[in-house]
């Protein structure tokens, strides 16, 4: 790995804990400290982290919404255009606008359009790819270990009541990391 | 204690991911191998048969000018259904906060999507030329533009069963993406890991992600669950939206899903039950599990049992001569040993799930879940045979059979559905390891919490 | 959880409201019977079903809550439990349409005069058989006794309970025993009290149509006490939580009425069968068809909007007119139901003034019974499981 002139150094301490409660004290005790978490990195959804990071809600629901109800008035005005003005076929005597026939496939493809791209902003969103670099910064988070990483930003970051409050709430192993971005 | 353990006995973490993964690199057992030539030899059964039909002609099934629809549509129907409790354990009971769900939502969704997969292939065939399949999709021609006909239920199906199909397979393939990384970093060998790496995303567990991911899944459980509803909705109108008795009727809509929901927890009981024997889930998919799918079925029985009443009275209270002869000729027609073998299968073997020794012994469970299967099977094409070979008029009245090449084509769906099945327990991970560990976790919690 | 014992009073500012409803509602009821009494039986009719349902819907939410085997609930059963003790009185209401049958349902006249004043009527001729009075007043008999025998073996589990018996199992069987039983006489109570209206007219979804109503404006109702409990100081326990979990049944019962509703009406729409159309004949003909598009509208799209986004769930006024306007939005849908019917004999066309004040007076009784009952024990269950 070569360093370029361009490549920004982030160094990070990581407090690696076997349980999710206390990883969890230690969230909020980092915070109340003034630490800023980084983030947190879990084998599973931790759902009372949302509140000890202090996270906004997601606005996914918003595209869903959006997508959603571009999916149905496109569906139903498409289906108005080619059965009413642009080829108009008598089947059974039904009206050219039955727009109760056309609600089945309207429901559909709002629920197609809301699906996907609701799928299509998480990925951008949490900047999901195929063949990212990982910041898999330890594979056991894949299985039991819940790590809190703390970015060192350079002048305010107070190592070494950091390394304290880690210890102090239970990590069982500590551990620095460099990552090159 | 009011409601039963979720997974027996006490697991760590590791523990889980060690068992849950242990299946993806180790060899297969003589009992999958065996099960797994079987699924393949049905499935190129199949696959040379519809090679044949549609080198021969539609003319190879038993259909004739009376009855247009037969085989088929009731397998169509059959698969549709039994796709349905996939969706409704992963995305109903996610929105109903059901935590049973966790162990077996990942195989009951895979299921979705294969059966699904066995029924497309029916429409799709039936077409007589497959390779102009696209036609049903409305894309500008140079045949007008000619559009499709969006008043048509067929089209309605066209639309419900791709929409189904993408749905489902997005929603499987996002609830697996943070095991596909778990997989990823226990895979030995340069392919696997590659395989999986790419699969994963770059999943590495970050909590922002997590926070939004279960936004995320909560959102899709939302649009699933009345997609789900639509689905089978819209397969029911094929039938309900005609005048021909014994297909139209207003009830069919809500009973058709309740059916599907039915003979879909069947079919995943009958997963299930081999799938912890063979894998050594016991652990994970308990009889706890088991019980709740079976309180479903019992429910949804009977709800379809009342179906059937409240068509059989309805069509005497209707004081319509046409219905009631429908009615009639169900049960004491030449198909009537299909209406009883669909009254016995349905309604009466569900009955049996009010013993609790019935809902918790999984060999009992076994037998009973392939009698629903059977049943359901039978109800489609009761639904469906009655009412064409016997309509009003009685000059065109005529029968069924079906040919080899039909029987060999359903056959062939099953070889589809297990050869699809059996590959998914081996390669990818058949527990949602992440939804269970969340539950281990907070189970610990609990635990301390009491100390 | 600590324990909470509090017990409700109400207020008499409440109580005289409602003893005032009762009477002015009896005094437009008493005229309108001089002035029309087809269209005061089908007053009479409309709020009979519309309370019976809601007694009913107490009932039918405790059964599925324990065979569900939920928990969240429990804090909130006691009003369940007081909305089910309105089924005696709705009994004896439902009685009364023995007197107005003649009015009500034209197939009694057949069965019953054998002058020639009437009409020889092939179909409904073959439909004698069931549809009588004598077998119809039994039925109503049947229906109504079973259901409050079970709402009184609620009741007495719950109050023991209270006293410290484990009545959890208790409560498990009889909702097992309950619910089926409930699912075939709700189906054929609702054949004969309203179907039957329009007795040539036949559809096979009409029961789950009136169930989906009845379990939606019952959770539409518990939501309201709810909130207006906690308007009045009471269930301060109850949190947003418990809110967004009423809230989200509110939304996904509107929906599912909805889904209904679209079912029999686009089947029926499709298929074009006279014997079926002459239904919607009546109900989308212009003096009606206002209502008919305004019953969609208060009772799915609206609500559905507004309790699309998750924090709206979560809001007590917000819940509050939402139920309200279902509450509302119910009535109409029985309206819809009944009055058409028989508008062949009465020349009603609009929802009057005796409407509203005879459905204030329903209304009324309704809630002095539900206070009564509410007042009769602690307003949240004692050493219930799910509590501790």
């Amino acid at each position: 790995m070569s360093h370029n002139n361009f490549a920004r150094v982030k160094d990070f301490l990581l407090g690696l804990y076997d349980d999710e409660q206390r990883m969890v004290a230690a969230v909020k005790t980092l915070r109340a400290a003034g630490f800023a978490i980084y983030d947190v990195y879990t084998p599973y959804a931790v759902h009372s982290l949302d509140g000890a990071m202090g996270l906004k809600r997601s606005r996914l629901g918003i595209v869903t919404f959006i997508a959603g109800l571009t999916g149905l008035i496109l569906s139903l005005t498409f289906q108005f255009w080619t059965n009413v003005i642009d080829w108009h076929v008598n089947i059974g005597g039904k009206p050219d606008n039955s727009t109760l026939a056309f609600i089945p496939v309207s429901f559909e493809i709002t629920i197609l359009f809301g699906a996907l791209t609701t799928v299509a902003a998480f990925f951008v969103r949490s900047r999901l790819f195929p063949k990212k670099e990982t910041l898999v910064l330890d594979p056991a988070i894949t299985d039991d270990r819940f790590v809190i990483a703390l970015q060192k930003v350079d002048g305010s970051f107070n190592e070494k009541k950091a390394h304290g409050l880690l210890v102090a709430s239970g990590a069982v192993h500590i551990a620095e990391k460099s990552v090159i971005t | 204690m009011l409601r039963p353990a979720l997974i027996d006995g006490n697991v760590t973490l590791k523990e889980l991911t060690d068992d849950i993964n242990r299946p993806l690199n180790t060899k297969p057992g003589v009992a999958w191998t065996i099960g797994f030539l079987v699924a393949l030899a049905a499935l190129l059964l199949g696959v040379s048969l519809v090679a044949y039909q549609i080198k021969v002609g539609i003319g190879t099934w038993g259909l004739n000018k009376t009855i247009g629809w037969a085989f088929d549509i009731t397998n169509f129907v059959f698969w549709v259904g039994i796709g349905h409790a996939g969706t409704l354990i992963s995305a109903i009971l996610l929105l109903f906060r059901q935590k049973w769900r966790t162990s077996i939502n990942r195989s009951a969704e895979a299921m979705t999507i294969f059966a699904v997969m066995c029924a497309a292939i029916f429409p799709l065939i039936h077409m007589g030329r497959p390779w102009l399949a696209f036609w049903v999709f409305p894309y500008p021609n140079t045949r007008g533009s000619l559009w499709v006909n969006f008043r048509s239920p067929l089209l309605w199906d066209v639309f419900a069963i791709s929409t189904y199909f993408t749905v489902s397979l997005v929603f499987w393939y996002i609830g697996m993406i943070p095991d596909l990384a778990t997989v990823r970093d226990r895979a030995t060998g340069k392919i696997k890991k590659t395989i999986y790496g790419f699969l994963s995303l770059g999943w590495d567990g970050s909590h922002r992600t997590w926070s939004r991911y279960e936004a995320l899944c909560l959102i899709l459980a939302g649009l699933a669950t009345p997609l789900v509803v639509s689905v089978h909705t819209i397969v029911s109108m094929d039938f309900a939206t005609s005048v021909i008795p014994g297909w139209h009727t207003t009830i069919f809509p809500p009973y058709f899903v309740v059916g599907a929901v039915f003979s879909g927890f069947a079919m995943v009981t009958t997963l299930l039950v081999i799938t912890r024997k063979v894998m050594h889930l016991e652990k994970y998919i308990t009889i706890g599990h088991l019980e709740a799918i079976a309180k479903v079925i019992l429910v949804t029985g009977s709800i379809v049992g009342l179906a059937y009443m409240t068509e059989l009275f309805t069509a005497w209270y209707s004081g319509n001569y046409y219905e009631q002869f429908a009615f009639k000729n169900r049960i004491v027609g030449p198909y009537g040993w299909t209406y009883a073998i669909m009254v016995f299968c349905n309604v009466i073997t569900p009955q049996f799930l009010w013993f609790k020794k019935m809902r918790t012994t999984p060999a009992l469970l076994f037998v009973l879940s392939i009698i629903v299967n059977i049943g359901m099977w039978f109800e489609r094409f009761v639904i469906i045979m009655t009412s064409l070979s016997r309509d009003f008029l009685p000059s065109s009245w005529s029968l069924y059979k079906p040919t080899f090449v039909e029987v060999g084509t359903f056959i062939g769906t099953f070889g589809l559905f297990f050869t699809c099945f059996l590959l998914f327990v081996r390669v990818l991970p058949v527990v949602a390891m992440w939804e269970v560990k969340s539950l281990v976790g907070h189970h610990k919690e609990e635990d301390s919490h009491e100390s | 959880m600590k324990q909470n014992s509090e017990i409700f009073s109400p207020k008499s500012k409440d109580l005289n409201l409602a003893r005032f409803f009762v009477g002015v509602g009896l005094v437009a009821l008493l005229v309108l019977f001089f002035k029309d009494s087809h269209r005061a039986w089908g007053n009479v009719l409309i709020n009979n079903f519309y309370f019976l349902s809601l007694a009913l819907a107490g009932l039918l939410f405790m059964a599925i809550q324990y065979v569900a085997n939920a928990g969240w609930w429990t804090v909130l059963r006691r009003i369940p439990e007081s909305m089910m003790s309105f089924l005696p009185i709705a009994a004896g209401l439902m009685f009364t349409l023995f007197l107005g049958m003649h009015e009500l349902y034209h197939w009694s006249q057949l069965y019953n005069s054998m002058d020639n004043s009437v009409v020889y009527d092939a179909v409904l001729q073959k439909k004698s058989a069931y549809l009588n009075i004598p077998f119809f007043m039994l039925r109503m008999g049947v229906f109504l006794g079973v259901w409050i025998f079970f709402s009184k073996l609620f009741r007495k589990a719950s109050l023991e309970e209270d006293q410290g018996s484990q009545s959890h199992s208790k409560f498990l069987k009889y909702s097992a025993i309950f619910l089926p039983i409930f699912a075939v006489t709700f189906s054929l109570a609702s054949v004969d009290w309203i179907k039957s209206l329009e007795p040539h007219w036949f559809s096979t979804i009409f029961g789950l149509y009136t169930f989906s109503g009845l379990f939606l404006h019952g959770i539409a109702f518990m939501t309201l006490a709810v909130v207006l409990l906690k308007e009045r100081g009471y269930l301060s326990f109850v949190n947003e939580n418990h809110l967004h979990d009423l809230g989200k049944l509110v939304f996904a019962f509107s929906t599912f009425w909805a889904y209904i509703w679209f079912c029999q009406y686009m089947l029926i729409w499709y298929s074009n069968i006279p014997e079926e159309t002459v239904y919607y004949v009546t109900r989308t003909d212009p003096e009606w068809s206002w209502l008919f598009v305004l019953n969609l509208v208060m009772n799915w799209l609206v609500p559905f909007l507004i309790l699309m986004p998750r924090s709206s769930k979560r809001k007590a006024m917000v819940l509050k007119r939402v139920c309200l306007l279902l509450l509302v939005g119910h009535w109409l849908d029985l309206y819809l139901m009944v009055m058409p019917s028989i508008s062949h004999v009465t020349q009603v066309r609009w929802i009057g003034v005796e409407e509203i004040l005879i459905s204030l007076g329903y209304g009324g009784l309704f809630a002095l019974i539900l206070m009564r009952s509410l007042s009769a024990a602690p307003l949240t269950p004692q050493k219930a499981p799910f509590l501790s």
